[in-house]
């Protein structure tokens, strides 16, 4: 050992004062080595050990959320300015959205929170009371229902007519008009009529006179106009049996007193009690009306009748045929004035007829006529396909100057036939079953389609006014009929066994649900009670109700809600063309 | 249409009964301005943005020629509203009204 150390020092020794750089020893240190491995077995300090399977308090588990994470999420909220596009976002969906907003206001106390199932709007809509069941007791319900129900304007005396289950060829059944004076009424139930005017004809439409109270112009299923006179008939409290209603074993005349004039004839209605003309329309009246005239309009628009009454009568037929009567002014008589013709000729090219429409079938079928309020010159149609046009009675124009095809091909009237200058409205996906003017608004309608589809339109707007599904609160499938009430926001809707009553103003669920025992096919509201209203139904009863208190009399600007709306649809539509201009200046504006 | 008259918009539609909230969401599904909190704004957009996308290829796979324009939810507690457009879509809650 020594000796290495002098080894060592020698070596030293020779570089006293050079650095000491000798190498450490060869072999690793034990120690150290004993150290580090002794490191390894024993824990000194913590470890933070990651478990996939279970969940501890810092970690971050990403399949099971156990604990609430606050999630630290930046929404890139915009600041003005904003972009062009947002604009025109904003411009185009927050009408629609408002829109869409409003149409929930009512129906979500009652409709949307409620299963589809649950039926309980029948039990939270109001009742209405019934007052009379009337029955004709010369009408069998196996032959005949109740087809047209009418009120006189003074809503004293009631009217209903009587139409066949079926019909296989022209029409020879012999059906009452039946009558009833309410100030009459002794029972509710079981009233016969007070009196009863039979046609040699199934009725298909009437309306009473706007002024005189027993007068009323019925359309009927041979394609006549009849006007009859209650007062001119007695009262018929037990019906002969040559006098039931049925198969004509026993002829009516037609025309009674006529002298065969074309224009109608007879100096007075006779004592059955009517006034029936030719056939001007070739199939069944789908739909009559009165209208009245001032003076500048009768020069206008009659010409053959020299004693004219300021009424006339507007007729439209399923053929597609509408006829403009005048009547003298003791309504004995009736005139044919004009006549037009809804022919695909005559619409513009741009509506979408079908092809055969224009090229084979060219005539229209009419389903429906409203006659616009203060404007005798002014009415909407329903056709078939769909369609609703605004029509004008005071064109001149012919529908087509081809008299010879005429003649062979329909061979009923020499008279010329007039355009009624069509203005396309709409196309509905359904039948358009009834069409309705309003009372108090002259450019607005309602629109009932036959899948209880209820539309309130405006003749100068394009769109819907409002919308209703009467669908939904009725088992039935098919709406028979849609009438204005005698307030401005009210309308009934005719779905099955169910009349449903709706307010513009209260969403869109009804506010009166009348259920029946049978089919309803008509009603017909009160014009001076307002809350009357009278429905019939297949099996020829008519039923005579009472509304609620609350929705019998007009309240308070009531008529605003159409002129809002009408002035919304009108500002929309005012906002859609101009959008249509903006999007298209700042899409030139971005590009460039 | 001003800064201002979007903020308008959106007042006016926040004015309605029973509104609740208001999203308004790009084309990424991401809300660019809502009226809701920031987590229930992300959520809404994020599961709106799938809805409106299977709901819009449902109706092309039906018929090419038709188009989605817009949708009510309709819950038991209350009625989602979707308005959705090629750059943007608006999402408003609406909760049922006492009567």
């Amino acid at each position: 050992m020594n000796e290495t150390k002098d080894n060592d020092a020698d070596k030293v020794g020779l570089n006293i004062f050079a650095d000491w750089n000798a190498e450490s020893a060869s072999f690793p240190s034990t120690w150290r080595e004993k150290r580090e491995f002794a490191s390894k077995v024993m824990q000194t300090e913590d470890i933070q050990v990651h478990h996939q399977e279970m969940q501890c308090e810092d970690d971050q588990e990403k399949a099971v959320q156990t604990d609430f994470e606050e999630i630290n999420v930046e929404v890139n909220t915009l600041q003005p300015p904003y972009p062009p596009s947002l604009f025109a976002f904003f411009t185009k969906v927050t009408d629609d959205m408002c829109r869409a907003l409003e149409e929930n206001l009512d129906p979500f106390s009652v409709e949307v929170f409620k299963d589809s199932d649950d039926l309980d709007v029948f039990a939270s809509a109001a009742r209405a009371s019934k007052e009379f069941i009337l029955r004709s007791s010369s009408v069998s319900s196996e032959m005949f229902g109740a087809s047209c129900v009418a009120w006189n304007k003074i809503g004293t005396q009631i009217a209903v007519a009587y139409c066949a289950h079926a019909h296989t060829d022209w029409c020879f059944h012999r059906a009452p008009i039946s009558s009833w004076n309410l100030r009459r009424m002794l029972n509710t139930k079981n009233n016969p009529a007070h009196v009863e005017i039979f046609l040699p004809t199934c009725v298909t439409s009437m309306e009473f006179h706007p002024f005189h109270p027993s007068v009323l112009a019925v359309g009927t299923y041979s394609g006549c106009l009849a006007i009859l006179d209650f007062s001119l008939v007695g009262d018929q409290q037990q019906p002969t049996d040559a006098k039931m209603a049925g198969k004509g074993t026993e002829k009516l005349p037609f025309y009674p007193n006529n002298q065969g004039s074309h224009f109608g004839g007879g100096e007075q209605i006779n004592d059955l009690g009517y006034f029936m003309t030719r056939p001007e329309h070739g199939l069944s009246v789908t739909s009559i009306q009165w209208v009245k005239l001032n003076s500048s309009q009768s020069r206008d628009l009659l010409s053959r009748n020299e004693n004219p009454s300021q009424f006339c009568i507007i007729t439209a037929g399923k053929e597609g045929h509408i006829c403009f009567w005048s009547t003298n002014t003791s309504n004995t008589r009736v005139f044919l004035e004009r006549k037009f013709i809804v022919w695909a000729d005559n619409i513009s090219a741009d509506v979408p007829l079908s092809l055969s429409s224009r090229c084979v079938l060219k005539q229209m079928g009419l389903v429906g006529l409203g006659a616009c309020k203060d404007d005798p010159y002014t009415c909407v149609l329903s056709t078939a396909g769909g369609f609703i046009f605004q029509a004008n009675l005071g064109s001149n124009i012919e529908a087509y100057t081809a008299m010879v095809e005429l003649k062979t091909e329909s061979s009923i009237s020499e008279e010329k036939l007039l355009d009624p200058g069509l203005v396309y409205v709409s196309q509905h996906s359904d039948c358009p079953e009834v069409i309705h003017c309003s009372p108090f608004h002259r450019d607005v309608f309602l629109v009932g389609n036959s899948n209880g589809e209820v539309l309130i339109q405006n003749m100068l707007q394009h769109g819907v006014m409002f919308k209703y599904n009467a669908r939904k609160y009725s088992h039935h499938k098919t709406l028979h009929d849609a009438k204005w009430s005698g307030r401005p926001t009210m309308f009934g809707v005719v779905m099955g066994k169910f009349v449903q009553i709706f307010d513009l103003r209260k969403g869109q669920t009804p506010i009166v649900i009348i259920p029946h025992e049978n089919m309803v096919t008509q009603i017909a509201f009160n014009e001076t009670e307002i809350g009357t209203l009278a429905s019939c139904d297949k099996e020829g009863m008519v039923h005579v109700w009472n509304l609620p208190r609350k929705y019998s009399s007009i309240e308070p600007h009531e008529l605003d809600v159409l002129i809002r709306s009408e002035n919304s649809n009108r500002q929309d539509e005012q906002d859609e063309d101009e959008n249509e201009d903006d999007e298209t200046l700042d899409e030139t504006m971005y590009q460039e | 249409m001003s800064n201002n008259e979007v903020e308008e918009a959106i007042k006016r539609i926040m004015s309605h009964k029973g509104v609740v909230g208001l999203i308004v969401i790009n084309h990424e599904g991401i809300p660019i301005k809502s009226t809701l909190e920031n987590s229930l704004s992300v959520q809404y957009a994020a599961q709106v943005t799938q809805m409106v996308d299977k709901t819009r290829s449902m109706i092309k796979e039906l018929d090419n020629n038709n188009d989605l324009t817009f949708i009510r939810l309709r819950t038991k507690k209350h009625e989602v509203l979707v308005c959705p457009e090629k750059e943007y879509s608006m999402i408003v809650i609406q909760n049922p009204i006492d009567t």
